[in-house]
């Protein structure tokens, strides 16, 4: 046999089982990619509302557990990626979202969320809610607003954090001043705070305050709609109210005769008032973490109170979480979203997991009519005061650039309360300050 | 096609692939720079649109502009009947640019200057090329950023690039739009050389047809000289026959009364004068039938050339007697084409034949003068000339095969002034003396 011959023979028995080969593999890879879908979540450790949580990734280590096993028949897994902290996550992920490899799923934040919305990363949900049996009432509807962007819906809440004030009880008591409930507006709370402020030592400085932690966030959302225009292209505010915010704030700032109210004082019995969420609540108002702090008075929440042309509210922090335009498994990783945000079982898991509320209402309600808060030894919070506080909520402006404009705005007004004498100028003086930020292209930096 | 535009093709295709080449890695690599750096979630916003994923565009761009060039190639080795397939494969091209394109987020709109270059360069047939450049023109227009944005949510190169600093913004917008240009200078250039080859094509085209139509010229003379071999042919079969059995037959008539002459000599006086008669009609006939058949056979000059056939008739007419025909040759004599010859010599046979028959002159002059383009004979005598020009058989026969030769010929005569004959045949080529 000639080496021409043998050469002949093989080739013709290794091209064709070569290419038998490369089908075969082709074939298996891609069954097996379809009957294998891994999905990936990405999350942060930490939140928006900056309380701390233990075990930040539990919640969803017992999520992709019961969904896999929801799920044990289809194979479906979800991998976590974890790691990042709160503050570094926006970064870290828009660095994944630039290499295309973010994950399938994702917690989003709030300043990230339009952007991501506009430029097409998230995936539009309406299409997958109207398929799916899930109706919009389950939710809280604030929360589910808050993962909505010019009418679409592209996330969807996981758990929420209502904020709220709370009262020093015996302080109040001690001075004989009583809150009228029924008329909690700004004026009321500007004459309690007046009367609980005071120099207890005698320095000619004050010691004892009305209020820690109230900023102009709490003022203007609770005489005013919105800050911004709607497409968040310039400022949106009415003039009046913003003056009488600013008016209002000044009043205030003036109480304090320019002494700054520390962090903790409230603990030590020498404010009357705080700015308090559900986070903190669930932390401090429960063993073991309630002999810690507020331990030694008696106290309460109360809603915000209302301006003159407003109605009381507050911001509600939500967990958002959506998914990829470009993942390969969308209706899976859609399956998962409705899972998390949705799933009476899973739902109580926040609960449990979380020092948040769940945003399913009826798991809300069972949790109520369970007794499981006095089983955890829970201060008690009256079911209407928190149905009220969620229903009247509002949420942050979730563009870029809010985050740094809000920054200037506090700078400002801070600026304009303290020494202006005339405050006529202020509103215009903020308007062009808002309108100029927003027109500035993107080189904004942190003032 | 010609071969500098072949050339300027292929320069084209390497500038683009350059060209691609250059975005996709620049908007891969600034990615990653962009994380690197931390920007980000600034570039994101910046962006306003979701970018491709990075390792796709070199990847996609560079592999769908090899497929492209590998349709080229492709397109070369099809011939014109299959025209259909080269579109089809053209239309492949359009979709196969809007994909790089994409890739390159619009950022280029050069690839389709280059797709309008190979319609021109790859399809032959018309109306397909037509709808081709419409097709590249459609895309072009189309395929701009600031079109296509706004539908496809697309990051512009521009974004990219001014993610750097000015010190590599600079080079990076040069490198750019040097490129382009390049790319356009180089288009230009092959229109240039097409309109170039084309001009070529047409001033070839017109050449062939000169050639052509010399050819066919040639042919009719060719034709005419076959005619006039032929006729010479049937001539000399002619003269044989003549020769072979009237000649014969005569002659035995001849000898046969000779023999009844001398036999009639003793008896019958009549007899003997009326035999001598036929005898003598006998033989006035066999020499007109010697005469006839030298005359047809002396296409003599078939075997000999012009000036000795001519010198022969010329002493053959001085043999007969009182009357003297000078001959006289001017310039340099150049061989003549045999029609040539056939025609001078009946012309000076049919002249001096009338000359002798008609004028009663005393002497005749042949004279041929060469020039370098033309010959001229001319047979003049001393006779009694003629009030005008009788044009018998002889005299149009010979007017027509001047004229065939492109000749042309004048008789000059008047009462008492004796006969003139005076022709001039073109010389179609220039020969050297025999």
């Amino acid at each position: 046999m000639s080496s021409g011959d043998s050469h002949r023979r093989w080739r013709v028995f290794f091209i064709p089982s070569l290419v038998i080969l490369v089908i075969l593999s082709v074939l298996g890879i891609a069954n097996y990619r379809k009957n294998t879908v891994v999905l990936e979540l990405a999350l942060y450790s930490g939140n928006s509302w900056g309380v701390p949580q233990n075990f930040a990734y539990a919640i969803y280590d017992r999520a992709v557990e019961m969904f896999e096993e929801r799920f044990a028949d289809k194979g479906y897994r979800v991998v976590l990626r974890t790691g990042t902290m709160y503050k570094d996550y926006s970064e870290w992920f828009a660095q994944l979202v630039l290499k295309g490899k973010e994950p399938d799923m994702f917690l989003l934040i709030e300043e990230d969320f339009t952007t991501y919305a506009a430029i097409g990363l998230l995936e539009r949900l309406d299409r997958y809610l109207d398929k799916s049996d899930l109706s919009p009432d389950v939710f809280f509807s604030n929360a589910l607003e808050a993962g909505q962007y010019q009418g679409s819906q592209y996330s969807l809440p996981i758990g929420i954090v209502p904020s709220f004030l709370i009262v020093n009880n015996d302080l109040l008591d001690s001075l004989e001043l009583v809150i009228d409930r029924d008329n909690w507006t700004w004026e009321q709370f500007y004459r309690l705070c007046e009367q609980i402020t005071g120099d207890l030592d005698g320095d000619g400085a004050p010691d004892r305050f009305g209020v820690e932690g109230y900023d102009w966030h709490h003022a203007f959302y609770t005489n005013d709609d919105t800050l911004f225009n709607q497409t968040s292209t310039s400022a949106g505010f009415n003039d009046k109210r913003m003056a009488e915010m600013l008016t209002f704030l000044k009043q205030m700032h003036g109480l304090n005769k320019g002494v700054l109210v520390k962090e903790g004082l409230f603990e030590k019995g020498k404010v009357g008032f705080k700015t308090f969420n559900l986070s903190e609540f669930r932390v401090y108002g429960s063993y073991p973490y309630r002999i810690l702090r507020y331990d030694d008075f008696d106290w309460e929440p109360l809603p915000f109170p209302s301006g003159p042309q407003g109605t009381s509210t507050s911001k509600l922090f939500t967990v958002q979480i959506g998914m990829s335009s470009r993942s390969r498994y969308k209706d899976v990783a859609f399956e998962f979203l409705k899972f998390i945000s949705s799933d009476e079982k899973f739902q109580h898991q926040i609960w449990e997991f979380s020092n948040m509320l769940p945003v399913n209402r009826n798991v809300f309600d069972s949790i109520y009519r369970s007794g499981v808060m006095q089983r955890d030894g829970m201060r008690p919070l009256d079911r209407q005061f928190i149905e009220t506080v969620i229903a009247n909520s509002y949420i942050d402006p979730d563009f870029k650039k809010y985050p740094v404009i809000d920054k200037y705005i506090t700078q400002r007004i801070f600026t304009i309360i303290a020494q202006d004498d005339d405050l006529s100028h202020g509103v215009g003086d903020l308007r062009q300050l808002i309108n100029e930020l927003l027109a500035d292209g993107y080189s904004l930096k942190t003032p | 096609m010609d071969k500098p535009l072949g050339y300027v093709y292929y320069t084209i295709l390497v500038l683009n692939l350059a060209i691609v080449s250059l975005f996709s890695l620049v908007m891969y690599q600034t990615t990653y720079l962009v994380c690197d750096a931390d920007q980000a979630r600034i570039f994101l916003e910046q962006a306003r649109y979701l970018p491709h994923i990075p390792w796709h565009v070199p990847v996609y761009a560079i592999s769908s502009f090899l497929l492209l060039a590998l349709s080229g190639a492709v397109k070369r080795r099809l011939t014109e009947s299959q025209a259909i397939v080269v579109f089809l494969l053209f239309l492949a091209d359009i979709g196969l640019t809007f994909f790089i394109a994409y890739n390159l987020n619009f950022s280029y709109k050069g690839l389709f200057l280059f797709l309008g270059v190979g319609a021109f360069f790859f399809i032959a047939n018309l109306p397909l090329r037509y709808l081709a450049i419409a097709l590249v023109m459609l895309g072009y227009i189309f395929s701009d950023y600031d079109i296509i944005s706004a539908r496809l949510n697309l990051v512009s190169l521009q974004d990219y690039i001014s993610f750097y600093g000015p010190s590599a913004q600079i080079p990076l917008y040069s490198i750019r739009s040097t490129l382009e240009s390049l790319n356009l200078v180089f288009v230009i250039l092959f229109f240039q050389f097409l309109i170039q080859s084309k001009i070529r094509e047409n001033k070839e085209f017109i050449k062939v047809n000169n050639e052509l139509s010399d050819k066919l010229h040639q042919l009719e003379i060719l034709q005419v000289k076959l005619e006039e071999s032929a006729r010479l042919k049937e001539r000399n079969r002619l003269a044989h026959e003549i020769h072979d059995i009237l000649g014969h037959s005569l002659t035995s008539i001849s000898t046969g009364l000779e023999a009844c002459i001398e036999l009639s000599k003793a008896g019958a006086a009549e007899l003997h004068s009326r035999l001598k008669k036929i005898k003598s009609v006998t033989d006035r006939g066999l020499t007109d039938i010697r005469r006839s058949v030298r005359e047809l056979k002396n296409d003599a000059i078939v075997q000999s050339s012009l000036l000795s056939a001519l010198q022969e008739l010329i002493n053959d007419a001085n043999a007969l007697g009182d009357r003297g025909v000078g001959f006289i040759i001017v310039g340099n004599a150049v061989g003549l084409e045999d029609d040539e010859e056939q025609t001078v010599y009946r012309l000076v046979q049919e002249s001096i034949t009338n000359s002798l028959r008609h004028s009663g002159c005393r002497y005749i002059d042949v004279t041929l003068t060469y020039t370098e383009k033309q010959l001229t004979v001319c047979i003049s005598d001393n006779g009694c000339g003629c009030r005008e020009v009788h044009r018998h058989f002889g005299l149009e026969h010979i007017e027509e095969r001047i004229a065939l030769l492109g000749g042309s010929v004048v008789f000059d005569t008047a009462p008492e002034k004796g006969f003139r004959t005076f022709a001039s045949i073109p010389l179609r080529k220039g020969r050297t003396l025999e």
